[in-house]
Formats: structure tokens, C-alpha cells, sequence
């Protein structure tokens, strides 16, 4: 039968490559083949196989013969007597006999028939054996020394967070990696983080770093119409939610040398996941379990029911001067107002939406194997809510990796992960409404007497308050009674083959394959019901679902060859090696909205209703790359790499179809030179030169952009309407990042004291900028990409790590120090990019004016100078701190009867603007040019948003089992824009204000750094120093205890291994920024706003890991 | 023997690695989407891009536009129950406040409308060859039907800012230079008065349903779109063809007139039936909506609909009138006291039924009933007929054209050509639309308004009343800045709105009756320029 199969298949095999799963089918035979090849005459051997210790006989042991490349042709095992008959295929082979705790014996047949075996029992032996190997860093079977490495790339080990225990991938490498910048997306559950390695390359917004999982690059292929709820940003932090325990360890590709071999992916840098695979050995069962505690800090403190209404009669009464305009019901506190009772309250909104957020995590690992196969297969269930009410997020997450030694060369592996998750978000910002949610209305109805009802209080739309607060929802109802439901499902298997054509003992000729997929479903559901909000019930904002679903299938594969011949003469190595990846898939996705739903329905949008909207869309996209790759060293000491990647894709039209994308990397150890022995012995470990140049590159997010495109436009009259869609972009290229780095690797004293040191110039061409706005005359208000312009980022970081330093029988301590800065400089951009930078001044409240120029950093604030309050509203002798207008010499102006000149806004009321008169009570700004007028003359540089320097340090001490671990990480010499402050002080909205406003000027003669209030009036919250702060910072970002309970006392329980560990996050942050958290992100054009009202989370985590 | 063996197992993994062709295998088309190549096969190709370019004129951009640059900053409207969302935009133009950087001075939706035409008219021709059906008489058709929706599209352009951009080319791919400068607005009034020319020739009457009859472009349409064009030329006082003008409009609304399946409706059921129910015997064209395809958003959110009877906008209290208790605001157009012995529209049935009575009664505000309620007819018990109003439509139709504005343009076109004969039919054109309305009333009369700028007034007065909500009123009275060349009479008409302390939405200059070149459409199109009065230092009203 076998036979049978063979002859059919080899003749089939005409290679149909676009469906992979043949592949694996072909290879499935090639193993078939090779499993009965050989066939010679059979002979039958017996024997007992005891134990030396006690001569027992040992039952269950298993006898294998194999021929001479170690592959397996028959086996059995003993029975209770320690006898074993087996029926060989060749005399000339051997007997392999291996038994669990025992040495494994290989005991030629050479035609015997009775072969008797005594087992060394191994536990003997375990003591003080030292495996001495050089380190390789591996990329399926492209893998070389550590030490010859000649671009720049930072490995993190298990090890090293093993002693942490830290909870996700992104936690592992915060502030451990100089150049890889980690900030949190939002506190609520699934939302990952975003990481950016070296500064941003792209302005485009595709920033985030390709995420490379034991040698298969997953990318986020997003559906482009299926953009809601950063559906994106979750797909991305569930590749990042692999389970701490199953990471073996974490490179990131740091420079375009390293990362030119994933070519077009590789421009953010890249993240090399390895897990953990099976080890053989007896069947290792681990279990951990992590409890997270997170509170939401208290942010801003906001203004009570009492304080707000005052200000809010002030700020109405204030522009007008008219008691009429702040004549409001829900402000008055008057109890012949209907709904008095619901206007009466001192709601903490903040408060009332904050929970305390717990995690449970827990994981199972069973690992094991035997000489031929090992395995490990893990699971875990996450349960986790959120620090705001109505969140929560579970997810069941499982790996197994499987992997099969046919012979000495051939290996099979298998990997298959799963992930389903199920978040149930909140259907709105929760805790920004209540930033601004008025505190005096109620949470639920009132009835006459001040008591709560059961149903949630709306403002009516008939009230004659601002729509700012009317239209506010309940964020109470919308927690409890509001759906906004996320389940997605993920797996992905990997199949992988590995087979050496010659004899690897002699020349290593491998080739190597992969078939990869990523299967990822989503579904959302959301259902607003009229309830939350003051609309009535069959208006389209309420009684409102929406379904959205999506499916993505993307089917990586890889067959590449390595060769690596062996040289007579040991000076010199060389590994050639060559790749052909493709990478395919479909999207689909589908989406449904409805309103006017019966309330208590189901939330299904394809219930009774009328229809919002309905879209569903399916497309497919593929690419391909070439690789060939180069490694040579003479005497392990100089040492070149090379790489060219040609990537091809069907995002790009024929002209520019496909990239090319070397790099090469060279590496000089200077300390290996023979007249540095002497220093190498006493001092010197480690000395080597690394100099490097790469091309990577990036795309659009988008596929068919070179088509122009028609789409379906609903219905006109009966009529079906088909409209052009896009503009087709005919001359869209790849954008490019040439980067140049320098390295030095510095080892001292046997690397005790390690120092890893790079500069690197990088700069990005044909910058990829998306939705770029043309003139709408066009018919189209934007072109979806163009190649807009040129980018630098220069800069250097340092490593430093003392690894046990200080170190006696019981006690060490390790020191860690990471440092690191760049400055991006814009070299070009498009005229139109540069034009919609910088556009006029609008003479409005609370914006800055960006500029953006060609030979510039970005990230530089222009504003007013903030210069305190009016105290008088009216100048006089005495009264000097009024809004008159003063000459340089601070002398004030007059007219001919000695009348001070007032001090206008914008007087000329240039661009539509309306000319405004300080009064006492309004924000000072300082009148740089003295002509009475604060306009854009007035507008100074305030400051930039880059760091000086930024960058992470600290310790940890072992003493016996307890480790402690520190870390600690800081900024310095950064602006930031305090948005959030702006937004809690301006008292221009009916918002709800924070505590600070309580200080305003009030009355004539108020000495105070607040304005007074202004509904809707005046220019107190012009963009001005007053809300850019000094962003420097230093955080104790964690503290962990890390206690494994001896051996010794474990035996007795049958437990092989027991850590305990207890993590705090987040500890102290000294800070002179007044806003919530000095820890904020870039914005477009490098700008930092600052828009939170919350800092990050505080938490601890307690962790139990139990081995049996 | 080795190295044979080696061949045999490298060569199949050498034909895997060298797979060629993959520039083909990247060839991939989308699924959900038609490219450009595969498309203007046949005739339904071209009716399918045609419908889309009314499609896009129902979008919400695009209606709300008609609305907000056709009548916002016009005496006939104020804030109602204070405008969501964007509401400082539309705050801002009531205040007078109008600076580039209001949303409603970006143009793009109506440019999205021409760009769709030009694309019909690019590619339409081409289709002849490909399809055996479709005819040179289809394809005359075709272009007929786009040059006027791009017309329509233009004058509401050249009505709103005066000098735009003038693109009459299909915007197709990357390489193409969208940085085109404004062209006056006379050289493309010209222009359009030409593709409408054109259209007159092949237009069409019927299409057969009476949504498509009524939903696009017939040759009643046309006609109705070239009066306008002309009316709107002929009060440009640069023009030298003012006479030859306002005879082409005139000559054009008989030509709509004489067609005589259009009918005016009788005044107690012309509400429902052109505004509720839609698609009348006096509708020209009407921008077709429904519950599942398109819902007048804009109509809903500004004038009230089933769902919230409070429209954002509300008919100013200085020109209101209380129907029930007969009290007309001060500068109402109903009851209108020409003297004191003439009361002009005294029991104007469009009092009742273009506002809501009993919500302005209980308010004190006039909200707006027109096109977002429902009149319903009641037997009370002892005989009578009592009228109850609803709010309950909310797909409303939005009229472009109908019978009684072409009637009133040839009136007003006639108060500008001399003699009292002109003067005279132009009351009789009037005398039309208001007794239907103004039923048991007499008819007005000439001798009441035998001056030229009275009968001139009266016209604008009876539009006011007829069209009043229909995007008409602010273009009305720019026609008259034109002609006048001066903004006083329409900052009188302005300053009507104006009570207490609320800021008035006057017009200094002439260019200031345009809207600002939106501040983003400055910054991607290097070549445009911004209207002068919003390019201007000035240190006049100063608050």
C-alpha cells in the first residue's frame, strides 16, 4: 500500500504552490519514502535489560533499532520480566535502548540474537556536568554565533524574566531594550500598547513593529473598510498576548542591516518571538496562576454639584453681564423647577464609573519527550476587569508545539496556538464623559422627594441646557444597559519541515520549509438602547445594533536552503543561504446597522428596524519575496554579512511592483587579535567593531491602489448608482529606510561589565503619508497615499549591563543601564503637506500654531506668553495690573487726553476674526511687539517635544532564592502640551471643571493665576505657555520579589519546583508636570499632547508557579 | 551515483524555489469592487455613474448646503433648539461670524456631484462602440442629463461663492493636475447657460415612473434651472445683456408654463400633497428620499421630524405670525400691512401650515412645519373640520423646482424689464400663488403697487412667503445686492431677524454676501485665492 502511494504521488508532483496544503501532503510522502527504503533480511533478537544499581529488571524500557542515521525502523518495548523480543530488518544496524532516568545505550547487532543490556541509572551522574556551547542566534537554518553578529539587535532571554514574571510580551521588554519606546494605548482591557523602535519612520501611521514568531512574520492585515474601534490595535496586542511562560526568548531588530531580511515589512524594526519548545526527559507538568489588582489613580479632581453651578451662572452672567443669561433652571437650585430634585445632587461621576480592575490568569504547561519527539503543550484562561465598570475581557489561549526527529536529518515540528477572546468594552469613553458630565444631575430619576428611581435620569431634549451636556449620556446606563461586544477567534498552525541533503556531519546542505496560517475571526455586536440617552426611541442614534463581523485568513510560506560547507581549514566558515516567502490571504468582512429596534429585542441587526447601513467586502492580496543571504568569518573575527530581499506585492501597480532591500553588516573583533591576548586574559573580554548598512522598507495599508475603482452607491429613485471610488495612483512606490549603524560591543573583565553601544543615521524616503487632502474641486477630498517626502533619525543608545558585579556564595547584584535619543530631523515633504502644517494662525481658543519646516526637528510649539490675570478691570495710578496697553519700556500708551490705550484681541480682526477688548478678569498675554493687540505677531516659541535623553537603569539582588528586581526609567529636557488641563480650566463648555477653577477671578482686585469664567466668550484659553509644561520625568516603574522555595524541602511533597513573586507597578513617578501622567506619546508631527485626564494605572500582580 | 542522487532530490526543490511569473501571480483584482478597465462595457454602465450623480446630491453634505447657503444667513431663519454636534459652524454664520475655517465653506460635495457627471461625460462616448444598444440618441441623452446636473451643481457654486474652480474634466488618476485657479463667475455662468443649451435639445419629458419624472432632470427641469441661471445673470449689473437676460428667463419659465400636465394645487391641500406626500403635479424636480435608501437628514435635524419636533432652526419671532390668534410679528410677511387700510395675506393659509401653530404658541418660538410634519384632516363632532398636526415625516422629499417658483422668477424678471405692462403681469404672476393660498380674500392689486421697486418688493415678499424654507430666500435678496450694487436693502432685510442683543448676520461688502474659499481648500490647492472681503484687515464692528 505503501508503495502504492509513493509511485502515485512522486508522479503528481507537479508543485501547485498556491495551495500550501499540498505542500505539506508532498512532504508527508517524502517522509514515507524515506521510511521504506532499504528493506533487507530480518533476523529476531532477545534480550533483558536490567538497571546497574540494584539489577532489577527494568519494565517498559524501549528497544529501537536504528540504522546509521540514527532513524528509528522497528522498536518495542520490555515486559514485566524486563524481556524484549523484536524482529530486525538489518543485522548491520543497531539496538538503541533508552529508558526514562537512565543513560540511553547503543549497542550494535552485528548479528546477534541475544543481546542483554544493564542501564546506568543517570540521577548519578546529573552532578556537575557543565555544557560548554557558544550561543547562536538562529533563523530556521540560517543560524550563526551570537558573538559574530554585526548588526544591531538586543536578545532578551527567559531567563531574564523569569526572575520577573511579568504578564505579557510588551511588559517583558519595557524599558529593557535602549531605542524601543513603550507607551500604553489606554487603560481599558485589550487594547495593547504601541511600540516604537528608534523614533518614528513613517508618518503614515503604520508604526508599529512587525512581530516575527519563531521565524513566520504576522502581519495585521486589516480589511480597510473594517476600521471601527481600532479593531487594528486588539489584533495587534493579541499577537503580543502569548503567555510569558511559552517565550523562550525576544530579539528585536534594531537597524535596517538586521531587518532588510524582512524587506518590506521591516522599516519599524522587528520582534522576534521564540517559544519554548519540549525538552526530552520524564513529563514536566507547571502551573502558574497571577492575580493583577489594578486601581484607576485618581486623576483631576473635578468641581462638586455646588461649586460648578456657581461657576456656571458666572460664566453665563459673565460675557453679557445680564443676570437673563444665566437665568438657567438646571443651574438655579430652584425647587419650584419640575425637575429640581434631579439638579439637586453632588454626583462624583469620576467615582461612580471607576472599579477596582482584577486579573486572573492562570497557565498550564505540560512538556516532555523522548530522543526522537518532543513536546510541549500548553493553556491558560484570562479573566480580567477592567478599572472602568462594564469591562471585561476573558480569553482561553493554547500552544502546542510538537516536534518529530525522523532520522538525523529530517525533523518535522508542528506549532498550532489558539486564542479566543471575548471583550465586552463600554460603548463610549466612559470616564470622559464623566470628566465633563455636570455633577449636579442625578445618576437615576428622582422622584418629588429626592428619591432614586429605577430608571436611569437623561436630561430631556426638550431642556434649553447647552447640547454639550444634553446630549451627554447616562455613562452609568451605558455601562449597565450598552453593548459593545468583541469576540474574536485566532489560530494559527504552523507546519514545518526540515530535511539535510548530505550528511550534516560532513557539509550542512538544509533545506527547510514552512506553511504557516493565520486564521482570525472577529465579531462585534453592538446595541445602544434609548434608555442611556435622551432621544426618543425610534431616532437612528438609539435602539440602535450593530454587527460586525470579519474574517482574515492569511497563509504564509517559506522554503529556503542553507549551506554551510566545511573547510579544511578551520579559519574559515561560511553559510550561504537562499529563500523564496509568500504570503497570501482574504479578508472578508461584513458589517449591519440598524435602529428603531424594540428595546427588549435581542441585539441583532437583522432584527425589525429600520437600516442605517450595510456593507460587506472580501478581497484577496498576495506578495512574494526572494532572499539570498551571506555569512563569512575568517577566525571568527572578521566577519561579513550580506542580504538582498526583493519583495513583490499586489499593493503596487506594475511600474512599481517590486523592492529591493540589501543590507550588509561588517564586525571586527579587535580583542581576538593575537597582541591583545595579554589584555583579553587580564581585562579586555570583549572588543569588537560593528559597522552596518540596510534598506528596508514599508507599504501602504491598502490594497488595489493602483486601480481606479467602482463601488456600489445605493439606490437613486429605482435607479442603481455605481460611482468611480478612488483616484487609480499610478506612481506609488515603496517607502524606503537606509540606515547606517555603528556598533561597538565592549566586554570587561570576563564580561562582568558588558557595554553595547550604537549610533545609527536613518533616513526614510518616499514617505508613505495616507489620505492626503487634494484640492476637492477633484471630486475626491483626499488621495488615499502619496509618496510625500523625506526623513532623518539620527541617534545612539547604550547598554550597559554589570552582571554580578558584586557577588559572594549567597548574594549577588546585577546592574542594568540603558540609554538612548534621536533627533528627527524632516529633510523634504511634499508643498501640500507642508502648506496644511502650517497653516495660519485661527485666532481661536485653544490651538497652537504648528510649523513645520524642511531642516527641522518636529515637535516644536509656537504660543502666546501667558503672563497671569487682569486684577482691574479699569486702569489707574494704583490700579496698575489692568488691560491697557505698554510700550517697551513698560511705560503705558495714551492718547492725546491721557486715556490708556485698552489692550485688544486680534484688533485688525484679520482672517474673519472678531476684534476683542480685555476686561479685568481675562488672561494677561504677553504683547511681545507693543501695539496694543495680541495677534499672531505676539506668538513665540515655547518649546519642543523632544527628549534630551531618554532611557531605564536598575538593579537586581539575589541572595539565595530571593531575587529583587528594580527598574526604573526617566526622560528628559521634553515639552508637553497639557491639553487635559486646558480642557478642565478653560470654563468655556458647559463641561464639568477641575478643582483649580475654583481659584478665578472673581471681582475686581482678585489677585489670581485663573481667569475669570466665560461661557463661550473671550480668548482666556488661547494656546500660550500656561499649558506647556516641563515633561521630565522619573518613574520607579517596578519592584519585584521573585522567591523559589529550595528543592530540598519540595521533594518530600512530589513537587519538583515552587516560585512565589509579587510585582508592583508603576511605583513612584517624580515629575514637576502637573498634568496626570508626564508619560505621553507623539502625536503627528511630534507634537505631545497630553489629553488624558487619568495616569497609568497602579498595579500589583501575585504569582504562584508550581512544577511537578 | 552520490551526486546523482543529490540531483534528483535538489532538482524538484530548485523547480519549487524558481517558481517564475509571479508578476502575474500579483495581479490580483479586488472582489468587492469594479476596476476602471472592467467598467463602461455597456449602457447600464452609464446609467448606473448617471444615477450616482444625484445620489450625490442627497447626501447630507450636499442638502444641508442648499439649505444653509441658500437661506441661513436670510432673515427666515434663527436658532431653534440650539444645533448639535456642529453647531458653532452654524451658530457662527447666524452670529455673522463667518471665517474660512467654518465647515460649511467647504464646497466638495458639489464638486463630488460634477466630478461624477464629468466622469458619464468622459467615458459615456466610448460606450457607443461597446454596446450595439446603445444609441447616439441614448448617449445625447445621457449628456444632456449630466451637463445639467453639473449645471445645477455650478450655479449653486457660482451662487454661494461666486468664482470657483471650473472642472469639466473627469478626475481619473494621480498624475493629473487637480490645482485648477477659480474661474469668474460669469464666464461660467456662460458656460453653463451653454451645456444647458444643449440639454434643451435632447432632454427628455418622461422617464417613465413618476419618481424618475420627477427625481430628474426633464426638460421642464432644464428649463426651470436655465430661468434661474438667466434671472441670476440679468442681476448682474457688469452684464450687457441684462434685457436679452431676463427675456431668455422669461422665455424659459413660458416654456415650463405652458406645459400643462404641471398644475398648481389647490391652496388647503398643496401642504400635504407637495411637501408630505411629494412628487405633485406643481413639482418640476425634487430630490428623491426614502427610509432605506437615503433619509433627509438635514431636513430632520433642522426643521424637526418625527423623531424630535425641535428643529435646530426656527423661523425668527419678528417674522412670525400667530395663525390662531392672527398676530403678525413686526416684519412678518403674513399679515402684511401695506397700509393701513391693505393688509397683504391676512389669513394666509401658508401661516398655518408652513409653521407650526401650537409649538410656536407654547414656546414662543416658530418652529418649522414645512416639509417635517404632516397635516391631518379630523371630522369633529358637530361637522366641522379641525386640522391636527403632526410631525412624521422623515424622508421628505427636498424640492429643487416647482411650479410656483418658476411662476415668481418670470415675475420677478418682469419687474426688471421696463413699462407698466411688464409691472402689471408681474402682479398677475403673483396674483397666482397668493390666492390660492389666501382663499376668500381679494386679489391684490396693481394700483396698490404701481411702482416699480413696490411691485419688486411685493415679489420678493410672495417668495418669501411661498418658498419660505426651501433654500431660496438668501440668493433672493443677494439678487437684489446685485442689482443694486450695495448690500443696504439686503441688511435690511437681515436686520428684520434681529432682536435683543443677538448678533445679526449683516454682509459689509458685496464680496461678503459670498462664502470664504475654505481654509483646508486653500492649503492642497496652492493656486486658489480667497474671496477678497476675507483676505481683508478691518476694524469695523468691534464688540
Amino acid at each position: 500500500m505503501i508503495h502504492l502511494n509513493r509511485k502515485e504521488n512522486i508522479q503528481d508532483n507537479k508543485f501547485t504552490w498556491i495551495r500550501p496544503l499540498k505542500i505539506i501532503f508532498i512532504f508527508c510522502n517524502l517522509f514515507i519514502v524515506a521510511v521504506t527504503v532499504n528493506a533487507q533480511s530480518a533476523m529476531i533478537i532477545q534480550g533483558k535489560i536490567i538497571s546497574n544499581l540494584d539489577k532489577e529488571a527494568l519494565i517498559g524500557v524501549s528497544v529501537a533499532e536504528i540504522d546509521i542515521n540514527n532513524r528509528v525502523m522497528t522498536g518495542t518495548t520490555t515486559d514485566i520480566n524486563g524481556h524484549y523480543v523484536l524482529k530486525v530488518k538489518n543485522p548491520k544496524n543497531s539496538l538503541s535502548i533508552q529508558y526514562v532516568g537512565f543513560e540511553k545505550q547503543i549497542v550494535k547487532i552485528n548479528s546477534k540474537n541475544v543481546i542483554n543490556v544493564v542501564l546506568d541509572d543517570k540521577s548519578y551522574l546529573k552532578e556537575g556536568v557543565e555544557v560548554v556551547a557558544s550561543k547562536k542566534q538562529s533563523q530556521g537554518g540560517y543560524s550563526i554565533p551570537q558573538r559574530e553578529i554585526g548588526t544591531a539587535m538586543q536578545t532578551i532571554s527567559a531567563k531574564e524574566f523569569e526572575g520577573l514574571q511579568v504578564s505579557s510580551v510588551d511588559e517583558a521588554l519595557q524599558g529593557r531594550i535602549a531605542g524601543l519606546d513603550i507607551v500604553s494605548n489606554s487603560g481599558d482591557p485589550g487594547s495593547g500598547t504601541s511600540m516604537r523602535i528608534r523614533g518614528v519612520t513613517s508618518i503614515n501611521g503604520n508604526s508599529q513593529p512587525l512581530i516575527v514568531v519563531n521565524g513566520v512574520p504576522y502581519e495585521a492585515q486589516v480589511d480597510p473598510n473594517f476600521d471601527f474601534a481600532n479593531s487594528n490595535q486588539e489584533q495587534y496586542a493579541s499577537m503580543l498576548s502569548i503567555n510569558p511562560d511559552d517565550i523562550l526568548e525576544i530579539t528585536v531588530l534594531k537597524d535596517a542591516a538586521a531587518s532588510a531580511i524582512w524587506g518590506s515589512k521591516g522599516a519599524n524594526g522587528v520582534l522576534m518571538i521564540t517559544t519554548k519548545k519540549g525538552t526530552s526527559g520524564p513529563t514536566h507538568l507547571e502551573y502558574s496562576y497571577r492575580f493583577t489588582r489594578t486601581v484607576q489613580p485618581q486623576g483631576l479632581n473635578m468641581l462638586n454639584g455646588g461649586d460648578f453651578t456657581m461657576l456656571m451662572k458666572q460664566a453665563y452672567f459673565n460675557p453679557k453681564q445680564d443676570r437673563t443669561a444665566s437665568d438657567i433652571d438646571e443651574y438655579n437650585y430652584d425647587p419650584n423647577f419640575p425637575d429640581y430634585q434631579n439638579y439637586n445632587n453632588n454626583i462624583n461621576w469620576v467615582n461612580e464609573v471607576a472599579q477596582v480592575g482584577n486579573i486572573n490568569d492562570h497557565y498550564v504547561t505540560l512538556s516532555g519527550g523522548g530522543e526522537r519527539a518532543t513536546y510541549r503543550v500548553s493553556g491558560g484562561y484570562f479573566d480580567q476587569t477592567g478599572t472602568v465598570i462594564g469591562q471585561r475581557l476573558r480569553r482561553i489561549s493554547s500552544r502546542a508545539y510538537l516536534e518529530y526527529q525522523v532520522s538525523d536529518r529530517i525533523k518535522f515540528i508542528s506549532e498550532f496556538s489558539l486564542t479566543n477572546s471575548d471583550n465586552y468594552r463600554n460603548y463610549e469613553n466612559l470616564l470622559s464623559i464623566a470628566y465633563r458630565k455636570m455633577p449636579n444631575v442625578s445618576i437615576y430619576a428622582q422622584d418629588a422627594n429626592g428619591v432614586n428611581t429605577n430608571t436611569s435620569y437623561n436630561i430631556p431634549v426638550t431642556s434649553t441646557l447647552s447640547s454639550d451636556q444634553r446630549n451627554l449620556k447616562n455613562p452609568i446606563a451605558l455601562a449597565n444597559l450598552a453593548t459593545n461586544r468583541l469576540q474574536s477567534f485566532r489560530i494559527l498552525p504552523t507546519f514545518r519541515m526540515q530535511y539535510d541533503l548530505l550528511d550534516p556531519q560532513k557539509s550542512m546542505l538544509r533545506y527547510s520549509m514552512y506553511v504557516s496560517f493565520d486564521i482570525n475571526n472577529s465579531k462585534t455586536t453592538m446595541f445602544l438602547p434609548q434608555e442611556v440617552s435622551n432621544f426618543v426611541w425610534n431616532t437612528s442614534g438609539v435602539n440602535r445594533a450593530e454587527n460586525y463581523d470579519s474574517e482574515n485568513l492569511t497563509i504564509y510560506t517559506d522554503a529556503n536552503i542553507a549551506w554551510q560547507p566545511k573547510f579544511e581549514d578551520k579559519d574559515h566558515s561560511l553559510l550561504l543561504y537562499g529563500s523564496f516567502q509568500t504570503n497570501f490571504g482574504n479578508s472578508a468582512s461584513q458589517g449591519i446597522v440598524t435602529y428603531s429596534l424594540p428595546s427588549a429585542e435581542a441585539i441583532d441587526a437583522s432584527g425589525t428596524g429600520y437600516l442605517a447601513s450595510a456593507y460587506s467586502s472580501h478581497y484577496p492580496w498576495r506578495s512574494a519575496a526572494y532572499m539570498l543571504r551571506g555569512h563569512y568569518a575568517y577566525k571568527s573575527r572578521y566577519i561579513i554579512d550580506g542580504t538582498f530581499r526583493m519583495d513583490g506585492s499586489t499593493k503596487f501597480g506594475a511600474a512599481n511592483k517590486w523592492g529591493n532591500f540589501p543590507g550588509i553588516s561588517l564586525k571586527y573583533i579587535f580583542s581576538d587579535e593575537p597582541f591583545m591576548a595579554s589584555a583579553k586574559k587580564d581585562w579586555l573580554s570583549m572588543l569588537a567593531f560593528r559597522p552596518a548598512w540596510g534598506v528596508s522598507g514599508n507599504q501602504p495599508g491598502a490594497e488595489y491602489l493602483h486601480f481606479s475603482r467602482y463601488e456600489t452607491y445605493g439606490t437613486y429613485a429605482d435607479n442603481i448608482a455605481i460611482k468611480p471610488a478612488t483616484l487609480r495612483l499610478s506612481n506609488l512606490k515603496w517607502e524606503t529606510t537606509t540606515s547606517f549603524n555603528y556598533g561597538i560591543d565592549l566586554g570587561l573583565f570576563d564580561d562582568k561589565y558588558v557595554f553595547d553601544i550604537n549610533f545609527y543615521k536613518k533616513q526614510t524616503k518616499d514617505l508613505l503619508f495616507s489620505n492626503v487632502q487634494i484640492p476637492a474641486s477633484s471630486g475626491f477630498g483626499s488621495e488615499s497615499y502619496i509618496n510625500g517626502g523625506t526623513m532623518n533619525n539620527n541617534g545612539w543608545e547604550i547598554n550597559f549591563y554589570a552582571n554580578r558585579f558584586i557577588k559572594t556564595k549567597d548574594f549577588s547584584i546585577d546592574f542594568k543601564f540603558n540609554l538612548a535619543n534621536y533627533t528627527n530631523t524632516l529633510v523634504e515633504l511634499d508643498q501640500r503637506l507642508l502648506d496644511s502644517y502650517n497653516g495660519d494662525f485661527n485666532y481661536g481658543n485653544g490651538s497652537y500654531l504648528t510649523r513645520v519646516q524642511e531642516g527641522n526637528s518636529f515637535g516644536s510649539i509656537y504660543g502666546f506668553r501667558y503672563k497671569g490675570v487682569y486684577k482691574y478691570d479699569q486702569y489707574s495710578s494704583d490700579h496698575t495690573n489692568a488691560p491697557v496697553a505698554k510700550d517697551a519700556q513698560g511705560n503705558v500708551i495714551t492718547d492725546r487726553d491721557g486715556n490708556p490705550k485698552p489692550v485688544w484681541f486680534n484688533y485688525y480682526g484679520k482672517n474673519g476674526g472678531t476684534p476683542y477688548k480685555f476686561r479685568g478678569g481675562d488672561a494677561i498675554y504677553e504683547d511681545v511687539n507693543h501695539d496694543g493687540s495680541i495677534d499672531e505677531l505676539d506668538i513665540v516659541y515655547l518649546g519642543n517635544s523632544n527628549p534630551k535623553i531618554n532611557g531605564g537603569f536598575g538593579p537586581s539582588f539575589r541572595y539565595k532564592n530571593l531575587t529583587c528586581t528594580m527598574f526604573f526609567n526617566f526622560r528628559y529636557g521634553n515639552k508637553i502640551i497639557n491639553a487635559a488641563r486646558m480642557a478642565a480650566e478653560n470654563m468655556y463648555f458647559d463641561n464639568n471643571q477641575s478643582i483649580a477653577v475654583n481659584w478665578r477671578w472673581r471681582k475686581d482686585g482678585d489677585e489670581t493665576q485663573m481667569p475669570r469664567a466665560l461661557h463661550n466668550w473671550g480668548y482666556n484659553w488661547l494656546g500660550s505657555d500656561r499649558y506647556v509644561e516641563d515633561g521630565s520625568f522619573l518613574r520607579f516603574k517596578y519592584l519585584t520579589f521573585n522567591y523559589s522555595v529550595p528543592p530540598k524541602l519540595l521533594k518530600k511533597f512530589s513537587v519538583n519546583k515552587l516560585s512565589l513573586y509579587l510585582t508592583f507597578n508603576n511605583l513612584i513617578c517624580w515629575s514637576k508636570y502637573t498634568g496626570v501622567d508626564p508619560e505621553v506619546g507623539y502625536g503627528s508631527i511630534g507634537l505631545s499632547t497630553d489629553n488624558s485626564q487619568t495616569p497609568r494605572s497602579k498595579d500589583f500582580t501575585l504569582g504562584v508557579t508550581v512544577g511537578l | 551515483m552520490k551526486i546523482n542522487k543529490l540531483y534528483i532530490k535538489i532538482i524538484p526543490l530548485i523547480a519549487i524555489l524558481g517558481i517564475t511569473g509571479c508578476t502575474d501571480w500579483l495581479d490580483v483584482k479586488p472582489e468587492s469592487q469594479i476596476i476602471l478597465e472592467n467598467y463602461w462595457k455597456n449602457e447600464t454602465d452609464v446609467q448606473a455613474v448617471l444615477a450616482s450623480c444625484y445620489k450625490a446630491l442627497t447626501v447630507d453634505d450636499a442638502v444641508y448646503r442648499m439649505i444653509v447657503w441658500g437661506e441661513l444667513r436670510s432673515d427666515n431663519m434663527t436658532s431653534g433648539t440650539g444645533f448639535a454636534n456642529s453647531r458653532y459652524d452654524k451658530q457662527k454664520m447666524l452670529n455673522g461670524d463667518l471665517t474660512p475655517d467654518n465647515a460649511f465653506a467647504k464646497w466638495g460635495s458639489f464638486y463630488n456631484v460634477i466630478n461624477y457627471c464629468n466622469t458619464v461625460l468622459h467615458y459615456a462616448p466610448v460606450v457607443i462602440n461597446r454596446d450595439n444598444n446603445f444609441t447616439t440618441d441614448d448617449l445625447h441623452r445621457v449628456q444632456a442629463e449630466a451637463m445639467s446636473v453639473r449645471a445645477l451643481a455650478y450655479f449653486y457654486l457660482v451662487r454661494s461663492f461666486r468664482d470657483v474652480p471650473y472642472v469639466t474634466q473627469a478626475s481619473i488618476e494621480d498624475t493629473q493636475e487637480f490645482n485648477v485657479a477659480k474661474t469668474d463667475g460669469s464666464v461660467i455662468i456662460d458656460s453653463l447657460i451653454m451645456d444647458l443649451k444643449y440639454a434643451q435639445k435632447y432632454a427628455i419629458s418622461e422617464y417613465g415612473t413618476k419618481a424618475n419624472n420627477k427625481g430628474r432632470f426633464t426638460l421642464n427641469a432644464v428649463n426651470s434651472l436655465l430661468a434661474d441661471i438667466y434671472l441670476w445673470k440679468a442681476s448682474d449689473t457688469n452684464s450687457t445683456t441684462k434685457i436679452d437676460d431676463l427675456n431668455n428667463c422669461i422665455e424659459a419659465c413660458n416654456l415650463v408654463l405652458s406645459d400643462n400636465k404641471l398644475k398648481l394645487l389647490d391652496g388647503t391641500i398643496m401642504y400635504s400633497q407637495v411637501f408630505s406626500v411629494g412628487n405633485s403635479s406643481e413639482s418640476i424636480l425634487e430630490l428623491q428620499f426614502d427610509d432605506k435608501q437615503q433619509v433627509n437628514n438635514p431636513v430632520n435635524n433642522l426643521y424637526g421630524y418625527s423623531g424630535d419636533n425641535y428643529g435646530e432652526i426656527a423661523l425668527p419671532t419678528t417674522l412670525g405670525y400667530d395663525y390662531e390668534d392672527k398676530i403678525a410679528g413686526a416684519n412678518s410677511p403674513f399679515g402684511y400691512k401695506l397700509t393701513s387700510s391693505i393688509t397683504e395675506s391676512a389669513t394666509d393659509i401658508r401661516a398655518r401650515d408652513f409653521l407650526n401653530v401650537n409649538m410656536g404658541r407654547s414656546s414662543g418660538k416658530y418652529f418649522i412645519f414645512k416639509y417635517g410634519g404632516r397635516l391631518c384632516t379630523e371630522l369633529t363632532g358637530t361637522g366641522g373640520i379641525s386640522l391636527s398636526y403632526y410631525y412624521r415625516n422623515n424622508t421628505a422629499n427636498w424640492i429643487i423646482y416647482r411650479l410656483s417658483d418658476i411662476i415668481l422668477m418670470k415675475a420677478e424678471a418682469l419687474t426688471q424689464l421696463d413699462g407698466q405692462d411688464n409691472l402689471k403681469l408681474a402682479v398677475t404672476c403673483v396674483n397666482k400663488t397668493y390666492m390660492r393660498s389666501n382663499d376668500g380674500q381679494d386679489s391684490l392689486r396693481f394700483e396698490n403697487y404701481a411702482s416699480q421697486p413696490e411691485v419688486e418688493k411685493l415679489v420678493l415678499r410672495e417668495r418669501q412667503r411661498e418658498l419660505m424654507f426651501e433654500g431660496k430666500r438668501w440668493f433672493d435678496l443677494v439678487r437684489v445686492a446685485r442689482r443694486d450694487k450695495s448690500v443696504n436693502s439686503l441688511n435690511d432685510y437681515i436686520n428684520h431677524k434681529a432682536s435683543g442683543t443677538t448678533g445679526t448676520s449683516t454682509a459689509q461688502t458685496l464680496d461678503a454676501m459670498y462664502m470664504p474659499v475654505a481654509k483646508s481648500e486653500l492649503e492642497a490647492n496652492s493656486k486658489l485665492k480667497q474671496n477678497p472681503f476675507y483676505e481683508q484687515t478691518t476694524s469695523t464692528s468691534i464688540r
